[in-house]
């Protein structure tokens, strides 16, 4: 059920993000999903282009940054955080279109019947970082090109790396970002770059879900931001049977939530929130989602007994 | 044909308003440092973004030496008819926007007895509510309704003009080029110091196609790095004679140099060598300890 949701959300977000400004919907350039700009007639951009950009974004002289300029600068940001407090990291899971571009790749995997790859916990928790240590570049070079003399074809660094770039402009019939940029040197080594993890993450992704998302910044940043958010992932430490089913079901292996024994809150760096664990969890509440503060919480899902025993008959 | 008959038509219904000078490319092309003096010029200097979000580009203005006016500097934003005037101090003036703006600018001075009338185009990005201090032009501007000008009609989908893509211009007058001799090079451009005639467009009468050549310089440099080229004509209308200029700010171009068969090449092998790596992987671990 939950999933059959999902899906539909999905797709339908998929249709309005892509598609959307071709009739005159502009969210903005503050979401904080990917929707992507190089997309022509998207309905919105993805805030990570905002970030890095002139003016907006942190490619901006330090003398104006830290003046009444800085308002520039903050005016994207307090909208991305419109957009992201009332839905937190569900974003991603229910309303990104690349996560469900991700998900597409799997379901063809799974029709061709070709197990999906599982990592170790050393291999999760080495690749943690990795989206923080990207974030922080997206933020650095910029700043690098305003204040430091750093070539202007660095410009938009992450952009001209994000997978998305060239794949999603596929869904308009637009070829044109998989190329090599002869240009000079910078522009060589970003396009060969951006053709090499395009590579990778289309392989990654298909033998493991959502494999782009392990690496996302923007996941990184919103989890930054989390405790603004009135979304809740909570597990119940004391009925917790530790079957280890919310770790075996998660679609980028989080342990965390399995092992959690103290902490109410499992909202843990990698969750996107799809519920994945909370609808294979065989504890009534054990694992639950909801949106409110204290007094005043709705719940989304929680897991239960019966629920899973259906979904099960029903496979 | 039809095209034909219809210069026939009017030049033999029209009277006689307007011809090119044959000797202008030939004298001026010869000597260059001469030419420069005859034109009136426009350089663009710095475009810069401040405190409140206003952006402004400062220009360098250079008149013609035998001007016998000061040069007027009026323009307009985004098609919009108000007519603004710029106020030049040093031989430089700056205009200001607050928001994205494309702007419309002419340089107008009398030089004897030829008018010299610069026109150019440029986008600029303000982002600020802070309202821009203008002066209004209203009555000096209603002269932009008739003066000649040359005119750029394409400018593809980018807001930059590119090195590599075919623009399109043409002469805005409200006197008939029919006139023009285009058997003659019509339209010139300074390109990097050296004169060249730009094509006639053989499909479009009056209408002249120039697409600048790609640029090793700009290449090298980043995609905001740019070069100036001016394209230039002289026309003339009963007595009077009108040296018309249009000043061109080229960026590199952002696709000339891709190279597609690469990209797919370094895709398709970098999807060959994961693939391979992953499965082999699986067949020599077991799957329980990847």
């Amino acid at each position: 059920m939950v999933e059959r949701i999902r899906l539909i959300c999905q797709h339908f977000s998929f249709i309005l993000f892509m598609y959307g400004g071709r009739i005159g919907i502009h969210l903005g350039s503050s979401l904080p999903c990917f929707s992507c700009p190089f997309v022509q007639g998207c309905a919105g951009h993805c805030y990570l282009m905002v970030l890095q950009r002139s003016h907006v974004g942190f490619q901006t002289a330090f003398d104006i940054m830290f003046s009444s300029g800085i308002l520039h600068i903050f005016w994207p940001f307090a909208v991305f955080l419109l957009f992201f407090i009332p839905l937190s990291k569900l974003w991603c899971a229910w309303l990104c279109p690349f996560c469900l571009f991700q998900d597409w790749i799997s379901m063809i995997r799974k029709k061709l019947g070709i197990r999906p790859s599982i990592w170790i916990r050393e291999t999760r928790d080495r690749v943690k970082p990795v989206k923080y240590i990207l974030l922080a570049l997206l933020i650095i070079i910029p700043i690098g090109i305003a204040n430091f003399g750093l070539h202007s074809d660095w410009g938009l660094p992450f952009c001209q790396i994000c997978p998305a770039r060239p794949i999603l402009p596929l869904f308009i019939g637009k070829l044109d970002y998989f190329h090599i940029d002869m240009t000079n040197s910078v522009t060589i080594g970003f396009t060969l770059t951006a053709m090499i993890l395009t590579a990778g993450f289309l392989v990654g992704m298909f033998f493991k879900e959502r494999f782009f998302c392990i690496f996302c910044p923007m996941l990184a940043l919103m989890h930054l931001f989390r405790r603004l958010s009135p979304v809740r992932f909570e597990k119940n430490i004391h009925t917790c049977t530790g079957c280890g089913n919310c770790e075996r079901m998660c679609p980028v292996d989080i342990y965390d939530v399995h092992l959690e024994k103290e902490q109410k809150n499992v909202l843990t760096e990698d969750c996107m929130g799809c519920m994945t664990c909370a609808e294979s969890c065989p504890v009534d509440d054990a694992l639950s989602f909801s949106i409110g503060f204290k007094k005043f919480r709705l719940p989304l899902f929680s897991s239960s007994n019966s629920y899973l025993a259906k979904k099960w008959s029903n496979k | 044909m039809p095209s034909v008959l219809l210069k026939f038509l009017l030049l033999i219904c029209l009277p006689v308003i307007g011809s090119l000078n044959p000797n202008l490319v030939g004298v001026w092309a010869a000597d260059h440092a001469m030419f420069s003096d005859e034109m009136l010029r426009i350089e663009f200097l710095t475009m810069e973004k401040h405190h409140d979000g206003q952006v402004s580009q400062t220009f360098a203005v250079y008149p013609p030496e035998r001007a016998a006016t000061t040069v007027s500097i009026l323009f307009q934003e985004n098609k919009k008819s108000m007519v603004y005037k710029a106020v030049i101090k040093n031989n430089t003036f700056t205009i200001f926007v607050n928001k994205p703006s494309r702007i419309r600018l002419f340089a107008i001075v009398k030089a004897r007895e030829t008018t010299h009338v610069l026109h150019t185009n440029i986008v600029l990005f303000g982002n600020s509510r802070i309202p821009v201090q203008r002066i209004p032009a209203a009555s000096e501007g209603r002269i932009l309704k008739t003066i000649p000008h040359i005119s750029l009609i394409s400018a593809d989908t980018y807001y930059w003009h590119q090195t590599g893509i075919p623009l399109t211009f043409t002469l805005g007058t409200n006197f008939q080029p029919a006139l023009f001799n285009s058997a003659l090079p019509a339209l010139n451009v300074i390109e990097n110091s050296h004169i060249k005639p730009v094509t006639a467009d053989k499909e479009h009468p009056f209408h002249f196609i120039y697409t600048p050549p790609l640029d090793e310089k700009l290449r090298q440099s980043g995609y905001t790095a740019f070069r100036q080229d001016t394209l230039f004509t002289e026309i003339s209308h009963w007595k009077n004679r009108y040296h018309l200029t249009y000043a061109l700010k080229l960026h590199r171009s952002r696709h000339a140099y891709d190279n597609h068969g690469a990209g797919a090449a370094v895709l398709g092998s970098g999807i060959f060598i994961f693939t391979g790596m992953i499965l082999y992987k699986r067949r020599t671990r077991q799957w329980w300890n990847e």
